[in-house]
């Protein structure tokens, strides 16, 4: 049967009681935690010195690790004690695992947002509009990272993990950035200093890399519950 | 002691069965040989590769930084895993005292950091001795080791094992973690001088210059070294004493 066009609204009051609900499971420490870090990026921004890019350290760096152990840390999957009631009675467990990674990765995406706006207007280091593209593709594939081995592992923390660990491995791998090929998927391209037109074809790199992380999220899904994904 | 020594073993075993545990060994051990293998092309780009202590130098300073970070993750959980599992409660009720399980759960995870880190290095030394050209001494590997293993891996350990183990118990694991990723990537972004580095280096601070120093710069500055010390030992030793002063603990004090 098909859906009439009174089905939308209908679906969307039901996404949006749904994720009311994962924001209430997530408690109030997700807030407190982002305002936590924004208020220590705007301390910084404010007493450290000419020397140190707050903007590109704080945006391209700090705040994608952080989104990462958020997804792997309040977007529990496998390591989520109902696990194995909701991949039994919830319609599609990729549906839920997506609505879960988004209603995490939006929250601390608007705390990072208060954030550029704040420092933008403090540092002038650069620009809003690049310091949205230098934070979301980066945020995207590390927390998305998290995810997958969120949901490859039931032990807690594995998921905030492995993010963190690539974090940091892509942050020390600086020097690697003299082959030419690394400079399309480093992640931290602008603290790297690299600017101009490899800034945003790398950038176009990691959404894909991204997405392709969640096709494999999908497929792992897929290949693990009959069906469709469920 | 008896006690504390079980609450070590057992700790301790569970710890070292965790396949995540050696998923991050394997990781990081293929990241760091795929800089620091002693190929031609290597042995060519880093100028000091075929001096064995150089070898050390440069795996605890820059790849033990990624094992002690994924080190910090996988003990972090130790205590509010026993929480969230009805084990605390248990404990409590048995005769053991306060000082006693966090003794033996802080120190279950300093000895398990310690293993990994040690088995990290001795793996990579292995692999290093075997596809090394000019096959340096095995007397000298073997007190090479062992320096690193005194100098560096220990008071690393206890910084990683003791930090990571009693801080989430004090606060919300994941401020802890925000907290350790700003210090990892203040770390990581630290450039080392010949003159000396800043005492908050974890993994590349001044004590790795009791391994190895660059012959242009052979002096060492023991204030620095003493520094490093005693950060990494107070952070370690600090934190237990803070978990031990924590009143809401344990039962009614």
């Amino acid at each position: 049967m098909r859906r009439g066009p009174a089905a939308a609204p209908q679906t969307a009051g039901r996404l949006m009681g749904r994720a009311k609900n994962e924001l209430k499971l997530m408690g109030s420490s997700l807030y407190i935690v982002s305002f936590v870090l924004v208020a220590f990026l705007v301390f910084l921004a404010v007493f450290a010195g000419e020397l140190l890019n707050v903007s590109s350290l704080g945006f391209e760096v700090i705040f994608p690790f952080y989104t990462a152990v958020a997804a792997g840390e309040w977007g529990k999957t496998r390591s989520d004690d109902n696990y194995d009631v909701i991949a039994a009675q919830s319609r599609s467990v990729f549906r839920w695992l997506t609505l879960r990674y988004a209603v995490v990765v939006s929250v601390v995406s608007i705390f990072a947002v208060m954030g550029m706006v704040i420092i933008s207007a403090i540092r002038g280091e650069m620009a809003f509009t690049e310091l949205l593209l230098s934070y979301f593709p980066t945020a995207f594939v590390l927390s998305s990272i998290s995810m997958i081995f969120g949901i490859c592992s039931e032990k807690e923390h594995v998921g905030a993990m492995a993010g963190g660990v690539v974090w940091l491995a892509a942050l020390m791998a600086q020097g690697l950035l003299r082959i030419p090929i690394v400079r399309y998927i480093y992640p931290f391209i602008y603290f790297a200093g690299l600017r101009g037109e490899i800034w945003l074809i790398n950038k176009s790199v990691l959404c894909v890399a991204g997405l392709a992380i969640w096709c494999a999220v999908y497929g792992i899904l897929r290949s693990s519950f009959s069906g469709d994904g469920r | 002691m008896r006690r504390v020594w079980s609450i070590v073993c057992y700790e301790f075993k569970m710890q070292i069965r965790r396949r995540a545990a050696w998923g991050l060994l394997l990781a990081v051990l293929s990241i760091s040989l795929s800089d620091s293998f002693p190929s031609a092309g290597n042995l060519a780009r880093l100028e000091f590769l075929s001096v064995p202590d150089y070898f050390i130098y440069r795996t605890i300073g820059v790849y033990g930084l990624i094992m002690a970070m994924g080190l910090m993750f996988l003990v972090s959980n130790c205590i509010p895993a026993d929480e969230k599992a009805g084990v605390k409660p248990l404990m409590m009720a048995a005769p053991v005292r306060k000082w006693q399980y966090i003794t033996g759960k802080l120190t279950a995870a300093a000895v398990f950091s310690f293993t990994m880190l040690s088995v990290f290095l001795l793996l990579n030394q292995f692999i290093y001795f075997i596809a090394v050209p000019v096959k340096p001494a095995v007397p000298e590997m073997l007190l090479c080791f062992c320096r690193a293993e005194i100098v560096s891996i220990v008071p690393i350990s206890v910084f990683v094992g003791f930090s990571a183990a009693s801080f989430p118990a004090l606060t919300d694991i994941r401020l802890f973690y925000l907290l350790a990723g700003l210090l990892f990537v203040f770390n990581a972004s630290c450039v080392n001088h010949a003159e000396g580095s800043p005492f908050y280096l974890i993994t590349s601070g001044n004590l790795l210059r009791c391994i190895w120093v660059h012959p242009k710069y052979p002096q060492i500055d023991y204030a620095g070294v003493w520094a490093n010390l005693l950060f990494l030992l107070a952070g370690g030793f600090g934190s237990w004493a803070l978990l031990t002063a924590k009143r809401r603990f344990w039962r009614s004090e």
